[in-house]
């Protein structure tokens, strides 16, 4: 599909998730390979970019940190304009948090429609023993919602890397179905479907999943 | 770890016999012979040993010796001094040139008077030799024999006639010990001669007219050889001998002995070269025996020497060159000389330098700790008693732009925030209890607001540990981990309806390092009460859009330049400006920068937010028009750590948040009321 000749494209990610799930943790692992047990609260959306190569397609990835208060859900818009990805992120061992995960997914869907590539992430990992959410809702849930599903570990730094690339890969292809579009304009798009396609994935996905 | 005297006599370790003073003259020419034949055979590579036998077999070997190292010596000085003025320029170095010859001047015209010396120094009791500290004697001498006489009570090789080799009788730090004692005692030996002052009486100095000078000259340049030496892989085996020996080299200079006893230790470090080694592997299986082969069977007897204590590993570093190397040429040295003088100069300023700069902060530092001093003063005797009166003092004012001192720092924010709620201390312990029991009870009870006090007051739990996380002091289990959870919970308490949100911890934390608990929760709640906080908090959109819209004109007449790039680049102030407003740069700050940026919010009110923040922007201004939107938005979120506050109030001076003679509230109420109609009309 894309071939090195092309510029080096930039995608948007957004990370989303409730507060304390491991947001900043997963992209710091990502981003510079660190982490830290005791970072700070992340109150306003941080922002961070990561060039990468995927079959001699150079990209980049300006994945944006949001802070996880169910209070700063309001600003959610202010981040998730125009991202071409979002990583919803949930502890494996808070079903609270999943239930997060769910809600955003709703909004996401209804406010970008299915041009958005997402992501579903299981972190903390490393605490299986204490795991609350089955894995098999989980997965069930992604997929029903045309997500795809990860389990990560930003502790062990296991899945991480694997979970960005693979929404990469998404992104990439969505951004050749895209065709000719330049970006402007597909965000335009984006804006156009919330209305045309509103119905389509809210009864699709939301209402089975809510 | 250094090999020992060895004895005259084989199987004899000790000297109780009157004939101590008699064996102790001999072995004393033995160590002199020794030495010079050290410090010249080796550097020929025993080329002259048939020579050296010669002279050991005169019955005035020991003034022989003597002379030659002394004579030798200085030649040595005249090649240095006098660019190969010497005959042996033939030869190259003065290390290569042969026994002093006794052809020379400065053999004959010396010997004579050190016959007498020696003779004075061996037969006299050595206590009266350091009392009278004359000229008349030779200090050297007297240094050689206490140190023979020490080496011969502590000896521990022994000559055997069978195997005609040495075997150490004692154990290891017995040596040791003794060989560090006698290098003291060298050490003290040589200071003692320097008080003596220039003795003049030796000939060689006449001689020769070398000045002290040169000496000085000799003695640096020696000093660079063995520092030189200590860096390569030659033995060195303890650190501190090095210095010792330095600093009794140091000592040297004002007499001909110097360069002597120079000689001495050099032609040592050539014996222990060639032979530590050897000595070195065997000594651990000691009933081994056979160690020093030094000289082979014919000079066997000259490994008698007790200097070879005294000099111990640190004659190691004084050696000029590896003796495997050949020796370098006059100019070499000369050069080597030179570079090594520069490099010393060039530490020298360096370190003048450094002290310079030191002092000039110590002095900075001095300084402003008086600042600080006059300022708390200032605060504490005249505007803390009389705050109404004094809070816009025209001094006040100005000690307060230069920042807080620290001890007045919570009083003054307290009386500058002042109580308008008019909380209480009881108010706050019944806030703390209800809290207390709301996180107690396991569950929830029924919320007559909405959800969102129940959920932040997880959310606060969460959040003390992440809050300056640095500290540690806010950590599980940390002194003021608990504190920050009862405020923060109960302002929970006291205002359900704004609850706890993420960043308040920041400005409790900020708070509770400066005063008591109770203090910071009132202040808390009271900051927290102004419009711009709550309406931060409250994520009031609307209002927060006239602040923003507000901060954008104000923005746009400060640095329109950067305004124009920040629009172009899609920057709006929603994306970093948040963060600052909440913690108000508590968090993307240094603290002591975080601070003194909170002095001036308390003084000057909401407003310097806006006004730190275009700070912020002119501070870096020049990067920032350089970036695009990502790059921005991530300078912006993470600034940089090594921020100088003083530059940062530079730029924060030049920043006014009024556009002519509007002030910013009124700007940001024009805003808001724009906007409501915008709203209307849409």
């Amino acid at each position: 599909m894309a071939n090195s000749s092309i510029a080096a494209v930039s995608f948007k990610v957004v990370l989303l998730g409730k507060g304390c799930v491991g947001k900043t943790s997963l992209v710091l692992r990502y981003v510079e390979d660190k982490f830290n047990g005791k970072h700070i609260t992340t109150i306003q959306a941080s922002f961070l970019n990561k060039k990468i190569n995927i079959d001699g397609q150079r990209l980049t990835l300006a994945i944006w940190d949001t802070a996880g208060q169910e209070k700063f859900h309001a600003l959610g818009p202010i981040y998730y304009r125009s991202a071409n990805g979002a990583v919803l992120v949930y502890d494996i061992t808070d079903v609270d948090s999943f239930q997060k995960v769910k809600t955003w997914v709703k909004e996401l869907r209804k406010m970008l429609g299915r041009d958005m590539c997402l992501a579903i992430v299981g972190n903390k990992m490393d605490l299986e023993e204490e795991r609350q959410v089955p894995v098999e809702e989980a997965e069930e849930y992604a997929s029903k919602v045309g997500a795809t599903h990860w389990f990560t570990s930003a502790k062990l730094n296991q899945g991480v890397e694997e979970m960005f690339v693979g929404l990469a890969r998404d992104m990439l292809a969505k951004n050749a179905l895209a065709g000719t579009l330049s970006r402007q304009s597909s965000i335009r798009r984006n804006m156009l479907v919330v209305t045309d396609d509103e119905p389509a994935p809210a009864k699709g996905c939301c209402s089975s999943g809510a | 770890m250094v090999p020992t005297g060895a004895m005259t006599e084989p199987q004899n370790t000790r000297f109780d016999t009157s004939e101590e003073r008699l064996i102790a003259k001999e072995a004393n020419a033995q160590k002199l012979k020794s030495t010079g034949l050290l410090k010249n055979g080796f550097k020929l590579n025993l080329r002259k040993k048939n020579g050296y036998k010669t002279v050991l077999s005169k019955s005035n070997e020991d003034l022989c010796t003597h002379n030659l190292i002394l004579n030798n010596t200085d030649d040595n000085n005249g090649v240095q001094n006098q660019s190969g003025r010497e005959s042996d320029s033939g030869k190259g170095s003065p290390k290569t040139s042969p026994l002093g010859s006794p052809t020379t001047d400065t053999w004959f015209h010396t010997w004579p008077e050190r016959v007498e010396k020696l003779k004075t120094a061996d037969s006299s009791p050595e206590k009266s030799d350091e009392q009278n500290g004359n000229s008349a004697t030779d200090p050297n001498s007297v240094n050689n024999k206490l140190t023979l006489n020490e080496a011969l009570k502590n000896i521990s090789l022994a000559y055997s006639p069978v195997t005609r080799k040495l075997h150490i009788v004692e154990d290891l730090p017995a040596i040791k010990k003794t060989t560090e004692s006698q290098d003291d005692q060298t050490d003290c030996e040589s200071n003692f001669r320097c008080t003596l002052g220039a003795g003049g009486d030796f000939t060689a100095v006449k001689e020769n007219s070398s000045p002290t000078k040169v000496f000085g000259h000799r003695r640096i340049q020696e000093g660079s050889f063995s520092s030189t030496i200590s860096t390569l892989s030659e033995p060195s085996t303890s650190g501190s001998l090095i210095d010792s020996e330095d600093r009794s080299l140091s000592n040297f200079g004002d007499e001909t002995v110097g360069p002597e006893e120079k000689t001495r230790r050099k032609s040592l470090t050539h014996f222990f070269t060639k032979n530590v080694f050897s000595w070195k592997s065997t000594n651990t299986d000691s009933t081994g025996g056979s160690v020093w082969k030094l000289f082979g069977k014919n000079s066997s007897q000259c490994n008698n020497s007790p200097l070879h204590t005294v000099a111990s590993s640190s004659a190691l570093i004084q050696m000029k060159r590896p003796s495997s190397l050949p020796a370098k040429t006059v100019e070499e040295e000369q050069k080597h000389a030179q570079e090594y003088n520069e490099i010393l100069a060039a530490a020298k300023r360096k370190e003048a330098r450094s002290t310079a700069a030191k002092e000039k902060q110590k002095k900075l530092q001095l300084q402003q700790e008086e600042q600080q001093a006059t300022a708390a003063k200032h605060f504490c005797q005249n505007v803390i008693p009389n705050w109404s009166q004094m809070e816009k003092n025209k001094k006040t004012q100005d000690l307060w732009w230069q920042g807080l001192p620290s001890s007045v720092r919570g009083k003054v924010w307290r009386l500058a925030i002042g109580n308008e709620l008019n909380i209480t201390q009881q108010l706050y312990e019944i806030c703390v209890t209800r809290a207390q029991n709301r996180l107690n009870s396991p569950e929830p009870p029924p919320c007559e607001y909405e959800n969102d006090q129940e959920s932040s007051m997880d959310v606060i739990e969460l959040d003390i540990a992440r809050t300056f996380p640095n500290l540690g002091i806010f950590q599980q289990g940390g002194p003021y981990s608990d504190v920050l959870h009862s405020l923060l919970a109960a302002y929970v308490c006291f205002r359900p309806d704004v609850g706890y949100v993420q960043g308040m911890s920041y400005i409790a934390a900020i708070l509770i390092l400066n005063m008591d608990v109770c203090d910071a929760f009132i202040c808390f709640a009271n900051l927290l009460n102004q419009p711009l906080h709550l309406s931060a908090f409250t994520l009031n959109q609307p209002q927060m859009n006239a602040y923003y819209s507000a901060y954008n004109c104000v923005f746009n007449s400060n640095l329109p330049k950067l305004y124009g790039h920040f629009e172009k680049a899609g920057l709006t102030p929603d994306l970093y400006l948040l963060d600052w407003i909440y913690t108000v740069f508590a968090k993307a700050m240094p603290l002591d920068v975080a601070c003194r940026i909170w002095d001036l919010f308390l003084r000057d009110g909401y407003e310097f937010i806006f006004r730190t923040a275009l700070g912020i922007l002119h501070l870096y201004q020049a990067n920032l028009l350089t970036m695009d939107f990502l790059q921005g938005a991530q300078f912006l979120t993470k600034l940089p750590e090594d921020m100088s506050s003083d530059q940062l109030f530079k730029s924060i001076q030049n920043i006014t948040t009024c556009i002519r003679k509007t002030c910013f509230s009124e700007i940001v109420h024009r805003c808001a009321t724009q906007q409501s109609m915008t709203d209307l009309y849409r």
